[in-house]
């Protein structure tokens, strides 16, 4: 390496390197600026602190949500809320957020957990709920209300069921299914050239089964009081047997580049049966007309319970916004008072049930074919495991089912194993 | 005056030149006034920022650690070293550790010898060396993202039309779910950090391998001993050591934190989880346990400390002490 | 005699020149093989970005599409949450590697040459630190962060890496191996540490910290951990590769432009990478690995 000898001063090089030394930190002093204006734009105070409201959501799969809920903030007089609009992990930068204690004032969350409750995160929001209690049914309040009180507004029901195609089963001559057993059989005797029998997740079903499966063999996931697990059971772990046989007659389509919440893969035909959420109606009745049903999780061996799976989003407020009084207004305002906007929604993108019954009801969308149908079995069969049901213990039950049906492991150890886990946790939590 | 060098510091001519030399510091070169100011206003930034980010938060995580703190970061309750048991007993973590250990066995030894093997091809290229090796170090300026969509969606995508699955048709072999199903994800898993990885390594060992004096070389052809394995084992392996020992150390410490191509890849896959994924999922993840995954923090932390210093004294470090051994065999070699 | 001695010769050289060619046959067929494998990636972005729709979707695996459709980078490059994300990302990687190297080198300096008690110690810590790794301080990090309120800001992305203890490590051995010679002669000149520090030392650093900055600049462009720990919700500080990466989880997606933003999100880095390539590969030659 070379060094340069350019250390000799003259006055006109010192010179001109005082005065370079000044723009060196004129440069530095202004990077500082930079970084500490930039910073204070996005972080700090979201909506730009005076008055106004930072309202959060996931980013919705459908077209026009975005735009929609950006006219309803623009058109809210009483205060001005900024939409941010989240990528990827919503429920991790969320929670994030909510920690740092600003930027976020009312907020969507589908996991609303106890910890956070106790611990001060969620404002309390019996206050608002409590004249319109009645209005909803017992499986849309079970993921707000923890320890007697209301933390959430439900906004939406997403109901998880199976989608099949009629033409398909007849003409392989197979019966719809009415047990579980008999699910697993006709997604092997649909396997066959292009198309797969059944279509559940590229992990062969473990993460929609995971709770379907106990709810079905008549189990449940946790008793009545949250504070026993109740999901290993015999029953259980037969139905499991029978997913895993599934998988390794090579019944289920795995490997497919979106997963199951994506319809593509059924539109395209490559499955016979799927999993999915009522949100993909529009697309799959686009694709087959008529030639979409639905049906509930049927029962396994000799339970009698079917299900079908509820998730909810609900509209909460931050215990830390800058305006708690605001807040709780513009939440109220937006999913109490204006049932308009909640059945546009609801059914104006993607297709979900408004949790009040009365709003359910009085959409025109959901009154015939295989909406209706949907609308139906969620109000006869919908479960939701409740906020007690913490993302651990799903974890843990996920893992097992993982291991069971792509690594070939023995059901019965496995979910004795994830029980253990989950009971640990259920009693940590309990304290 | 300025021209004697071994002249003491304290007789400069410094009236004379303090006038000439605008903006030069006025001090008494060596002088332990001056030091000391300088000493500190160039340590200052980084010393405040040592505290800050590192010495502060780790004290702060340490002590968290001893308490219950769920979805919230301060401390509530205080559980002693409940949180350490939990973690070490629980069976995601020691899956975690398998899966290290598992994915440790593929890839640093597969990396080893492709980076080795492929550096010793290009160092004997008598032309274009340049060339080739920019191609092998060009996917190094790639992130791990970008690899994770490509081999996921395009190279080892479970459908027919993946490249590695059109590959496979070709013999006529049925397409693979790559991503999920054991041991397949391995293939994924190893082949995107390879590509990823190997050009680093190639360059490090090119370094090494055109640091090899050519008098041993030249001695060894006098010997008889020309280009081949037998050149390569007793002349080249020898002097590449204390390169080999380096990247022994880096590539196991870049196998313990690896995470981006996991999360990507395989998020939700317990058999291919390694720690600091469970640790991102237990701390930060839907979990938000804070004291359980300082604890964690602490526990992963402490492993690799005391991998890196076994493996250091294993494999010899101190590029100095085989320089020595180097030096004397050097020695020994032209005299005979 | 002189006969007899040379009529071997030219059969041995010309057989060991034909040994030498087919060695050079094989070893540029070998590593060209290899080079094309490692080009393949690229190869796959770019055909996938030009790809329409229903090709994607296909059964079968498509080499080149027939009519290869070059909206997918328009289309990216009129989405604003991508653009902001690029413009994060250089903000970043640009000031937390300027940083990080100014910071360094004033430290290493000082600890290299700036007589001290504390030197010793404060470089005793240096190496503590070094010895804990940096993924596994990104919890401890991020109580601290959030705290402070940084989160999803660009101050949390940038703040907390500016401080590295690796790079003070390099550069304090660096500035050992600094011929005193020069900065004896600034001494004599008149200057003191900060005007030797300044006028010498550092144009005379200029190809090492080059490496450094290539380095730091594409760690900083890739880095995911971090920044999916502490950004990326709503409007704040997303980069591109949490940008990217948050496709993989997506419901459905635009598979054209995700490649063609794949694409682009490679380019700065590469250009950088490029330019600098050379520092780079004599930087790391130089700090040593080699043994001598």
């Amino acid at each position: 390496m070379t060094f340069s000898r350019s250390h000799r001063l003259s006055p006109n090089l010192s010179a001109r390197l005082s005065r370079r030394t000044l723009l060196a930190g004129a440069g530095a002093g202004a990077a500082a600026l930079t970084l500490a204006s930039c910073g204070s734009n996005d972080g700090g105070t979201g909506a730009g602190g005076s008055g106004g409201l930072s309202q959060w959501y996931h980013q919705y799969g459908e077209d026009g949500v975005q735009q929609a809920v950006e006219d309803w903030a623009a058109n809210y007089e009483a205060a001005e809320v900024t939409v941010a609009w989240t990528l990827g992990d919503y429920a991790s930068k969320l929670s994030s957020r909510l920690l740092s204690g600003s930027g976020v004032d009312v907020f969507e969350n589908n996991q609303i957990d106890p910890a956070s409750a106790r611990s001060g995160l969620y404002a309390d929001l019996t206050d608002v709920m409590d004249p319109i209690k009645d209005q909803f049914s017992e499986v849309a309040l079970k993921p707000v209300t923890i320890d007697g009180k209301i933390w959430g507004i439900p906004m939406i029901t997403d109901p998880q069921l199976l989608w099949y195609r009629p033409s398909l089963l007849e003409a392989a001559g197979i019966a719809v299914p009415t047990t579980f057993e008999e699910l697993m059989q006709a997604g092997i005797e649909l396997t066959g050239g292009d198309q797969k029998g059944l279509f559940v997740g590229n992990d062969g079903g473990a993460g929609v089964f995971s709770q379907a499966i106990p709810v079905v063999a008549g189990a449940g996931l946790l008793n009545d009081d949250a504070t026993q697990v109740t999901f290993n059971t015999p029953e259980v772990v037969a139905g499991f047997a029978a997913l895993q046989a599934a998988y390794k007659a090579g019944a289920m389509l795995v490997g497919s580049p979106t997963d199951w919440t994506d319809p593509t893969s059924f539109n395209a035909g490559l499955a016979a049966i799927t999993w999915q959420g009522m949100w993909a109606l529009p697309a799959m009745v686009e694709q087959f007309g008529d030639d979409v049903a639905a049906m509930a999780i049927p029962p396994v061996g000799g339970s009698t319970t079917s299900a079908v799976m509820v998730s909810q989003w609900n509209e909460q407020v931050a215990a830390k916004a800058s305006d708690l009084d605001a807040a709780k207004a513009m939440a109220k305002a937006q999913w109490v008072d204006d049932a308009d906007f909640q059945k546009e929604f609801a059914v104006g993108f993607g297709f979900h049930i408004p949790p009040r019954t009365a709003t359910a009801a009085d959409t025109t969308e959901l009154q015939d074919g295989v909406a209706k149908q949907v609308v139906d079995l969620t109000t006869e069969w919908g479960f939701t495991a409740g906020p007690f049901w913490a993302p651990a213990m799903g974890t843990a039950l996920t893992d097992a089912i993982i291991r069971i049906v792509s690594e070939n492991a023995d059901p019965a150890t496995e979910l004795a194993a994830a029980q253990a886990t989950a009971q640990q946790t259920l009693d940590s939590l309990a304290s | 005056m300025s021209g004697n060098s071994t002249a003491p510091r304290t007789t400069t001519t410094k009236p004379v030149e303090r006038t000439e030399v605008a903006g030069a510091k006025v001090v008494r070169p060596g002088g332990v006034r001056g030091s000391r100011l300088a000493f500190w206003v160039f340590v200052t930034p980084f010393l405040v920022g040592l505290v800050l980010f590192t010495l502060v938060p780790i004290v702060w995580s340490s002590g968290l650690s001893f308490f219950e703190a769920r979805g919230t970061l301060e401390a509530s309750r205080f559980v002693g070293l409940d949180n350490y048991a939990r973690f070490l007993t629980d069976k995601a973590f020691t899956n975690s550790l398998g899966t290290f250990v598992v994915y440790a066995i593929f890839i640093v030894p597969v990396t080893m010898a492709v980076s080795l093997g492929l550096a010793v091809l290009v160092n004997g290229l008598p032309k274009f060396q340049a060339f080739y090796r920019s191609v092998l170090f060009l996917p190094v300026a790639c992130s791990y993202v970008v690899g994770a969509l490509v081999w996921k969606l395009g190279l080892f995508s479970g459908l027919p039309s993946g490249v590695a699955n059109t590959f496979l048709n070709t013999f006529g072999v049925d397409p693979i779910a790559w991503l999920n199903s054991s041991p397949y994800w391995w293939v994924v898993l190893v082949s995107v950090r390879l590509w990823l990885q190997v050009g680093f390594y190639v360059v490090l060992f090119l370094a090494g391998l055109q640091r090899i004096p050519q008098v041993l070389y030249e001695a060894a052809m006098i010997d008889g001993v020309s280009a081949g394995f037998r050149r390569f084992r007793y002349i080249t392996w020898p002097q590449l050591r204390p390169t080999v020992a380096a990247v022994l150390l880096l590539l196991l410490v870049a196998a313990f934190q690896a995470f981006d191509e996991f999360l990507n890849l395989v998020p939700a896959n317990p058999a291919t989880r390694p720690p600091l994924v469970y640790l991102y999922n237990v701390a930060l993840g839907a979990q938000r346990d804070f004291g359980l995954g300082s604890a964690g923090a602490l526990i992963l932390t402490a492993l690799m400390v005391v991998v890196a210093l076994l493996q250091t004294r294993f494999f010899g470090f101190s590029a100095a002490e085989d320089r020595n051994k180097r030096t004397r065999k050097n020695r020994s070699e032209a005299r005979r | 005699m002189t006969t007899l001695q040379t009529a071997p010769r030219p059969v041995g050289e010309a057989r060991r020149t034909a040994i030498r060619t087919g060695g050079n046959v094989a070893r540029y067929s070998a590593v060209t093989i290899v080079s094309l494998l490692f080009l393949l990636p690229f190869y796959i972005m770019v055909k996938t970005a030009v790809s329409p729709a229903a090709d994607i979707a296909s059964r079968t695996f498509v080499l080149w599409p027939s009519e290869p459709d070059w909206s997918s980078f328009s289309r990216v490059l009129e989405d604003p949450t991508f653009l902001r994300s690029m413009v994060n990302s250089a903000l970043m990687a640009v000031v937390l590697t300027g940083g990080q190297i100014v910071i360094a080198a004033m430290a290493g300096y000082a600890m290299a040459r700036i007589p001290n008690r504390a030197a010793k110690p404060l470089f005793s810590a240096t190496i503590v630190v070094l010895l804990i790794p940096a993924a596994t301080t990104f919890l401890p990090n991020f109580l601290i962060v959030a705290s402070l309120g940084w989160v999803d800001s660009l101050r949390g992305l940038i703040i907390p890496g500016l401080f590295s203890a690796f790079n003070v490590f390099l550069f304090r051995q660096f500035f050992l191996n600094f011929p005193k010679e020069l900065e004896e002669a600034g001494r004599l000149d008149g200057l003191g540490y900060f005007g030797v520090f300044r006028r010498i030392v550092v144009p005379n650093t200029l190809a090492f910290a080059s490496a450094l900055t290539v380095l730091g600049f594409v760690g900083a462009w890739n880095a995911f951990l971090w920044p999916i720990v502490v950004a990326g919700g709503g409007s704040g500080a997303v980069t591109v590769q949490v940008y990217l990466s948050s496709f993989l989880t997506a419901q459905t997606f635009d598979y054209s432009g995700l490649f063609a933003a794949a694409l682009l999100s490679l380019v700065p880095v590469l250009l950088v990478f490029l330019l600098l390539q050379r520092w780079l590969v004599r930087g790391v030659a130089e700090t040593g690995m080699g043994g001598t």
